[in-house]
């Protein structure tokens, strides 16, 4: 009865204390009417394809921002004061880095944009500081993440880097990481089959007797398929209180639990200046730790790309050429005991038919979630 | 309350029905009322009085309940339990009669149609037990937010805004000792122990010359005395917190000591009712010791001493990013101590002498990843002050002369690593600063209609060394590529020295016995801000002394206002009207960061202040049903300009609206007494959303979206608006002999659980962008709280 009675009480507290802050969702349709052009171009030394990507904004509300392509600028990359690069028109709004351009730690970099109304664009002179190694990590586990009995789903594994920093103070660390993980279910058609025609892609196609069922059907992979998570946070630190030694164990990723097979993480670490931090560091007070009793209020975010001829014009994004040190783990998953596959719910096949062909299995795309080649690391 | 009436019943028994009649009279005069109603059973039967005051009717119900009623008089209830003949003679009391009710009104007794001073408001502390306070706790704070011009950012403010002033432009005093930070739990709690505050006193519009050091109000709140002559006890019970209070007598009529005690200790019981709570922590107590020596007919001493303690751990505050920590907790305390020794040099000539000292020490624990290491942000300002003032007073003049001496010590930041040695040590250097003053103030009635209080106050500024200081270079943004030099100071040299005449005046115009006309006005200098871009300051925002680069805020508001007394003082209401300018407001600059920030002018932009508004109130002051309505209008807007560059301005120069600009308020609180064992009341709240920063258009990043912001404050949170209920239910054991009394708090806050926004923000999600709002009590909170009296 005493139990009762406490429990009674506290339900009480509980219902204080988790009414004492809520957020939730709020309708906000004003028309947010200013174009404003971003030029996003964080580039780095790591091999492969880079891209600037140059976009407009169209008047519109927060729930529907669509971006304009920026066609036929002509886009270039000024190293030392001497070597210029000049970015391939990709004619959807990114420009084409040339594998020609090789960043220097120490060498200064110039971004230098001319829109195709004659509009011209110039970025502050970036350095290229040299970024030191990952030198430790550790993983954990948080079991919340397995508990169904859970209110709001937990990441799983937490991933925490430790690093030596720079004898200089100054530096500032940026983190980004994508995960890769073995992916069997290649396409998922709800209410409809898959068809794989128009190849590659195949399509999912109505059929009349499944309208109105709910049914779902997951098709298998027609080879090797990787599942890309890529973060979605921005992560920075600066060695104002660890100047010339180890920052450790910062938290980089937190990765859901969607399944149960090992995955491997690759984090990209990266110095930038101060003016990139303080770019990113107001982006992550706006963004991601809004919502607190004592919020920053929002102030407008001051790029390093200017218009030359209205220096007034507001211009989103940020030039950064980076020194990019990866980091690459895997995680073999083998110490739970659990068994749970991506959205919470097991493969779900077609069922077979007097068509031979039936079901068929699904390509894996290459995108930026998917790719068919084994990721570098992958142990198996 | 003093109520006179006298009953004269002569059952006579009639089976199962009732006879009843009785004569209706003045409780004073004995003239009979005419045409007074008595009615049976709330409407069954309804009777009037005849002209001589008698009447008659006839119940065939064995249980009857009647009231009687007269326009201007108190309500007469009676319970009839049993069938028979009954004669009354019922003498009703005059509403006009009672004893005035203070609710609201200005300092003491003296009515606000007879003060010379404007805007001074205060509640007694028997209408805010009275009135609905959230989870049963009473608060100060949120019963100021009833009386016009005092608002608030929202439910979690830690401080309240008054006439368009920032929290930290108000004075808080709790007997004399200044409290740096006043709420408990971020804002939900005041910091004042009701149980035993005597009473307290906002000075929003004319401040006595007395008090100085902030630009915009003085909250003035006062300890009760401990008895004298009998031990007292009391104390309560809430969901949140236990409290006591003890008068113990030490030496009978001289010597007196009273202790109170708060404390919400229950947050270890949180994970009992959920697995998800099992990270938050909140604790927060606080305790006053007051003494009082009757040295001898002519000299008296107190001593007062205030101690809390908050411990808090949460997610909703964010956390710091540049230290790797798994969680963040707050831990802040004051220790304040004041004395006053009271000398009675003739019958109207006296002397007050007072020592007081304040400690207020926030700190900032971060547990690290897989070790039982904190890492510590300490902070802290100690103050210390001497006063001395003395009073002499005649039939027409109240003469107030005084000097005092403030010592500030600030500790702006500390970074302790304990044993993480990849942590440096950081330490901020020490803010020294002395702050003199000198006042005279003259309150001189020149005839029966008109009454000036005339004050000036002097005070003296003195940033003191040893430090260092940045030199920039001339007319260009105060930022790091603009340095030209380190400077160092030896100790004792002045970082800044500042002075200026404060002129304080009152003025009362009777136009005639119930109507007055005011007028006031003021300049107040600050030499001492709190530094924070948050919404509402944390508790361990940075406290900031004037120096070569801040300089004092200087405010100067005129007020004007008509005050009239209805119905033989039923009612009394108010129109006042006030305009404040404000120079070197503190803003900040977009990322402004004042963690272990050596050298915060490099943040900070200062710019000027405009309010305006205008509150109007009526209260009825007797009766069954006492309360008030009031409805302010009021605006404050910002401009801060210091340079062409954008780096010196916000929203490219042009005035903007404070984040506490809210145009419209209405409050209306009422208390239904109902006799001496029960009452009910309701507060109602209403206001214009506050500003918040809307995007101006939408910029992509690495892939992702993210709004883009440009003018601060061009739009408005909803709207809040809020119904609470309380009743209170004194003595139930209806034992009037008992020493012992105890009494229940029933409170809904938020009756009908309105979801107002504390906060709109816009955040990516993904790839989309998502608004949101953050809520503070979003629902009915049911809150029932036991307190007791041994007397």
């Amino acid at each position: 009865m005493d139990k009762l009675i406490i429990r009674f009480l506290f339900s009480f507290l509980l219902l204080c204390g988790t009414l004492l802050s809520c957020i939730e969702p709020f309708e906000y349709d004003k028309i947010i009417s200013n174009n404003l052009i971003s030029i996003d171009a964080s580039l780095t030394d790591t091999p492969g394809e880079q891209y600037i990507t140059i976009k407009k904004t169209n008047p519109t509300t927060i729930y529907s921002v669509f971006f304009l392509p920026e066609l036929k600028a002509k886009v270039q990359i000024t190293e030392d004061d001497k070597n210029t690069f000049l970015c391939l028109d990709q004619n959807n709004g990114k420009y084409l880095v040339p594998a020609s351009f090789k960043p220097k730690t120490g060498s200064k970099y110039r971004l230098n944009v001319t829109l195709n109304n004659g509009s011209n664009y110039e970025s502050t002179e970036e350095i290229m500081l040299s970024t030191p190694e990952i030198s430790s990590y550790n993983v954990k586990f948080d079991l919340e993440a397995i508990n169904p009995n859970a209110v709001t789903p937990k990441p799983g594994h937490l991933v925490y880097i430790s690093l030596k920093d720079n004898p200089e103070l100054g530096d500032n660390y940026i983190w980004k990481w994508r995960v890769f993980e073995k992916q069997s279910t290649c396409a998922t058609c709800e209410e409809s089959i898959y068809v794989t025609n128009p190849a590659p892609l195949g399509r999912c196609q109505d059929v009349r007797a499944l309208i109105g069922t709910g049914s779902v059907y997951d098709y298998g992979c027609g080879g090797n398929c990787w599942e890309i998570i890529n973060s979605t946070n921005l992560n920075i630190q600066s060695d104002k209180y660890s100047n010339n030694k180890e920052i450790k164990n910062r938290l980089i990723a937190a990765i859901p639990f969607y399944q149960p097979s090992g995955f491997l993480i690759e984090i990209s670490q990266q110095n930038v200046n101060n003016a990139a931090f303080l770019y990113n560091k107001l982006l992550i007070e706006q963004n991601q730790t809004s919502g607190s009793l004592a919020d920053v209020p929002p102030a407008a975010l001051i790029g390093n790309i200017i218009n030359t001829t209205n220096p007034k014009e507001s211009v989103g994004g940020f030039f950064t050429v980076g020194n990019a040190k990866l980091k690459r783990i895997w995680v073999p998953r083998t110490e739970y005991d659990v068994f749970q596959y991506l959205n919470g719910r097991q493969f779900r096949s077609e069922p077979a038919s007097d068509d031979a062909n039936r079901p068929p299995l699904a390509p894996c795309i290459l995108s930026r979630t998917r790719t068919p080649f084994k990721p570098q690391d992958w142990p198996l | 309350m003093k109520q006179i009436f006298f009953i004269l019943i002569f059952p006579l028994a009639l089976l199962g029905q009732s006879n009843i009649k009785g004569r209706i009279s003045d409780s004073l005069s004995a003239e009979p009322l005419v045409g007074a109603t008595v009615n049976i059973n709330y409407g069954e039967t309804v009777v009037s009085t005849d002209k001589n005051g008698y009447f008659e009717l006839f119940s065939p119900k064995p249980n009857q309940i009647l009231i009687v009623r007269y326009v201007g008089y108190r309500p007469y209830r009676l319970s009839i339990e049993s069938p028979g003949n009954y004669n009354y003679n019922i003498k009703l009391l005059q509403v006009a009669n009672d004893l005035e009710e203070v609710l609201v009104s200005s300092k003491g007794a003296e009515s606000n149609i007879k003060k010379p001073l404007l805007g001074v408001s205060t509640l007694s502390i028997k209408t805010l037990n009275k009135l609905p306070a959230a989870m049963g706790e009473i608060d100060i704070l949120r019963g100021l937010q009833m009386l016009p011009g005092v608002s608030s950012v929202g439910e979690a403010s830690n401080g309240v805004n008054v006439r368009g002033g920032a929290t930290d432009q108000n004075l808080i005093l709790l007997d004399d000792a200044p409290i740096f930070n006043p709420t408990h739990m971020f804002g939900l709690f005041s910091a004042f122990p009701a149980e035993g505050i005597s009473s307290f006193d906002l000075y929003k519009g004319n401040v006595p010359a007395r008090f100085g050091g902030r630009a915009a109000a003085v909250l003035d709140v006062s300890l009760s005395n401990p008895s004298l002559d009998k031990f007292k006890m009391t104390g309560g019970v809430s969901l949140v917190s236990n409290r006591i209070k003890l008068d113990i007598p030490l030496i009978k009529d001289r010597l007196g000591i009273a202790i109170t005690g708060r404390g919400a200790f229950n947050d270890f019981l949180l994970p009992l009712a959920s697995a998800s709570l099992k990270n938050i922590k909140a604790k927060f107590g606080e305790s006053t010791v007051k003494l009082f020596y009757r040295i001898n007919s002519k000299n008296t001493f107190t001593y007062s001493n205030y101690y809390s303690d908050d411990f808090f751990q949460t997610e909703i505050l964010g956390t710091l990013n540049e230290i790797n920590a798994v969680n963040t907790q707050y831990r802040y305390n004051t220790l304040n101590n004041s004395m006053t020794w009271f000398r009675a040099l003739k019958a109207n000539l006296n002397l007050q002498t007072k020592f007081i000292t304040s400690d207020y020490s926030p700190q900032t624990i971060l547990p690290e990843f897989n070790s039982t290491n904190k890492v510590k942000i300490n902070s802290g300002v100690k103050y210390k002050q001497v006063k001395t003032n003395l009073n002499y007073f005649t039939n027409k003049q109240k003469l107030e002369i005084g000097l005092d001496a403030i010592q500030y010590n600030i500790n702006p930041g500390e970074l302790l690593p304990g044993q993480n040695t990849n942590i440096i040590y950081v330490k901020n250097q020490n803010e020294l600063g002395r702050e003199l003053g000198a006042y005279i103030e003259d309150e001189y009635t020149f005839s029966k209609r008109f009454v000036v209080q005339a004050g000036l106050r002097a005070s003296y500024f003195n940033n003191l060394g040893p430090g260092k200081y940045l030199d920039y270079e001339p007319n260009k943004p105060r930022t790091e590529i603009n340095v030209t030099d380190t400077v160092s100071f030896a100790k004792g040299a002045s970082n800044g020295t500042f002075s200026g005449l404060e002129p304080r005046l009152g003025m009362r115009y009777e136009i005639s016995k119930d109507k007055s006309l005011k007028l006031g006005y003021n300049l107040m200098r600050q030499y001492l801000q709190v530094v924070t871009n948050t919404t509402t300051p944390l508790p361990t925002s940075r406290w900031k002394t004037s120096d070569r680069y801040i300089k004092p805020q200087i405010s100067s508001l005129l007020t004007v206002g008509y005050f009239q007394e209805l119905t033989d003082n039923i009612y009394e209401y108010s129109v006042e009207a006030y305009f404040r300018n404000t120079k070197n407001i503190v803003d900040y600059k977009p990322g402004a960061d004042f963690l272990l920030q050596e050298y915060p002018e490099s943040q900070i932009l200062q710019g000027i202040n405009r309010s305006y508004g205008l509150e109007f109130m009526l209260s009825k002051k007797k009766g069954e049903l006492t309360g008030w309505v009031n409805y302010t209008y009021a605006r404050s807007f910002n401009k801060v300009n210091e340079g062409p560059s954008v780096l010196e301005q916000i929203n490219l120069g042009d005035w903007y609206s404070a984040n506490y600009d809210r145009p419209h308020s209405v409050n209306i609180s009422t208390i239904i007494n109902q006799g001496s064992h029960h009452d009910f009341s309701f507060n109602f709240s209403y206001s214009t959303g506050r500003p918040f920063t809307q995007p101006q258009g939408f910029i992509s990043y690495q892939d992702r979206t993210y709004p883009f912001y440009s003018l601060r404050n061009n739009d408005r949170i909803p709207d809040y608006h809020r119904l609470d209920f309380s009743w209170n239910i004194y003595n139930p054991s209806m034992n009037e002999k008992r020493r012992f009394k105890g009494n229940w708090n029933f409170t809904i806050y938020n009756l009908y659980g309105r979801k107002n926004a504390y906060s709109v923000f816009i955040r990516a999600k993904g790839n989309a962008l998502e608004a949101n709002k953050l809520t503070v009590f979003g629902a009915p909170i049911i809150s029932l709280a036991y307190n007791f009296k041994f007397m």
